[in-house]
């Protein structure tokens, strides 16, 4: 037999064998971790806290792959040893955010129990990706929280090496939290919190602590960036901090309280407007209806806090508040102008 | 004619087994935090299929809730209105989470369990695939406890213990939640402290909206550690 004819009979064999296996694979229940925004991809594992996390192409399901996996110092369970290991043999959550325009999917990870210890990379969509087959390889240098270190250690003067310096039974607190996609892309929000030198007892006080130190990974330009907004919210002199800025739209961000009141100052004005232009029938049914509203506006700020994911739940449950009063204003004005136009 | 209807808490099938639910999609790329973060057993799943309880775990202890949810629809009913302290969580302290169902799925008792006594008794009523009514029913109880029982009432404080060792619904001319426990006003038996000891059957009729029909059985009484039955 030829060589090549050989080479070409190894690779149909070889394909042959990788779809048995993903048919196989495909047989076991799986789950969802994230959608892409538009919908072109889905990220999955067997179950929650297990690795790897597969992209599934909405195109082509049956053409799943692994995300490139990451390396970090770990404590092995029933150990106190940190050890180098790598995100594909430790058993953790992967929560998996993907930026609005789909090209950049940041991965944050849990080592340690009450969030004290969590790491955090980042994914570019490849050159080589099609929209049936999107394909993702790790952006930058290194981790995304090592390199954030590094920085804040550079600007607040801190020397590296008295973060995350651990306990005796390797336990340490240094972490990332995700806070936000900028709505362009353009920006992740992120912050860092972790205590500077060593514990003088395990469990203990830090001699220092530092965060949450907030900070944007740019996109556009790959660096990082800390606007005034930002400076301001990690020396706590502004509100609690829930939205990245768009590139080209900085400005201090309006407590969500705020925007909450302004809100409901609006749709007090529009439901009382509305309420004039009803017959007394429609008039008892605006005023149920309503009610009814208030219940599931609260609900829906539950739900929201929840699936932002944000370090602050109370400014984001009323961040929810204002989300759904802006809408039902929408609404109720709109029902004004049908009105009118009748 | 009263008609008994069997116990529908679902603990038979599969005590601890889980089933998956997804949350409303409100971040479009972001993690679905109620899959990841919240566990829906199967034995807190309606009789009917419909309904469930959803609790979170230590990653939301900070925002805590538990929530009454719609187990095939991504859709969620309603917070269920537990105080903060009374929110079960993964790993609660001396915690717990016990779900009743009426037998047409039309009632919940939600029991949020705690050291001594449950935390609270959360009743919720659903018509037409709504939650109409949230009662918690704890401090009625205990009341309705007293009101029968003077001689624990008396003793001028609440019931220290609270064994919830039964929950069963009845249909007479409404739909009635009936409840039974053992009642301790001191279960570690100080001998300095009078304590009073009995079992307690009652029944909240959920269109009365009241207890009715509050019995108490096998009391025990004693006073400065001398025994009197």
């Amino acid at each position: 037999m030829k060589l090549t004819h050989r080479i070409l009979l190894a690779l149909l064999l070889a394909n042959l064998w990788s779809s048995n296996e993903s048919q196989a694979e495909d047989k076991e229940p799986l789950i969802s971790l994230a959608t892409a925004p538009g919908g072109s991809f889905e990220l999955i594992c067997k179950q929650i806290g297990a690795s790897p996390v597969w992209l599934v192409p909405k195109a082509a399901p049956n053409h799943r792959t692994a995300l490139p996996p990451v390396r970090f110092q770990a404590v092995s369970e029933g150990t106190t040893q940190l050890r180098e290991t790598s995100s594909d043999e430790f058993e953790g959550l992967q929560l998996t955010f993907i930026s609005p325009d789909e090209n950049w999917i940041y991965v944050q990870m849990t080592l340690e129990e009450e969030e004290s210890y969590a790491v955090g990379w980042l994914y570019q969509k490849a050159e080589s990706s099609t929209p049936q087959e999107p394909r993702y390889e790790l952006s930058g240098e290194g981790r995304l929280d090592t390199l954030a270190w590094r920085l804040l250690c550079k600007e607040e003067h801190i020397p590296e090496k008295e973060i995350g310096v651990p306990d005796q039974f390797g336990h340490k607190r240094m972490s990332i939290a995700f806070a936000a996609w900028g709505p362009d892309s353009g920006r992740l929000l992120f912050s860092l919190s972790g205590g500077i030198g060593a514990r003088k007892e395990p469990m203990g006080e830090f001699p220092r602590s530092v965060g949450p130190w907030f900070c944007y990974f740019n996109t556009k330009t790959k660096t990082f960036e800390r606007t005034e907004r930002l400076r301001a919210a990690s020396a706590g002199k502004s509100g609690e901090l829930l939205t990245a800025e768009s590139i080209g739209q900085e400005g201090p961000e309006i407590p969500a309280e705020q925007r909450f009141k302004k809100a409901d100052a609006a749709l007090n004005s529009v439901y009382a407007a509305l309420l004039k232009t009803l017959a007394p029938e429609a008039n008892a049914r605006l005023r149920q209806e309503q009610r009814e509203w208030l219940k599931e506006r609260d609900l829906f700020a539950v739900i929201h806090a929840n699936q932002s994911w944000s370090q602050f739940p109370g400014a984001s449950n009323a961040e929810g508040r204002a989300i759904a009063t802006e809408r039902r204003v929408a609404e109720l004005q709109s029902r004004i102008g049908a009105s009118g136009a009748h | 004619m009263a008609v008994c209807l069997p116990t529908a808490r679902a603990q038979e099938a599969g005590e601890d087994e889980e089933v998956p639910f997804h949350g409303p999609d409100v971040h479009p790329g972001y993690p679905d935090a109620f899959l990841v973060s919240y566990t829906l057993r199967k034995n807190t799943v309606s009789p009917d299929g419909k309904y469930g309880v959803i609790f979170p775990d230590r990653t939301r202890m900070d925002d805590a809730t538990d929530f009454l949810v719609v187990v095939k629809e991504s859709r969620i009913l309603g917070v269920i209105e537990f105080g903060s302290e009374d929110t079960y969580f993964v790993g609660k302290n001396h915690g717990g989470l016990n779900v009743y169902w009426a037998p047409n799925s039309s009632a919940v008792l939600v029991v949020s369990e705690g050291k001594w006594t449950p935390r609270e008794l959360m009743l919720i009523e659903l018509k037409d695939g709504r939650i109409v009514r949230q009662t918690p029913l704890f401090a009625p109880w205990e009341k309705a406890i007293h009101a029968a029982a003077p001689k624990a009432a008396e003793l001028g404080r609440a019931m220290v213990e609270l064994d919830l060792n039964g929950v069963s619904w009845k249909m007479e001319k409404s739909l009635l939640l009936q409840l039974k426990c053992d009642v301790s006003t001191n279960p570690k038996g100080f001998s300095d402290q009078s304590s009073w000891s009995g079992s307690v059957v009652g029944a909240w009729d959920i269109a009365r909206h009241e207890f009715t029909q509050v019995k108490v059985k096998q009391t025990s009484f004693s006073k400065g550690g001398k025994g009197e039955r």
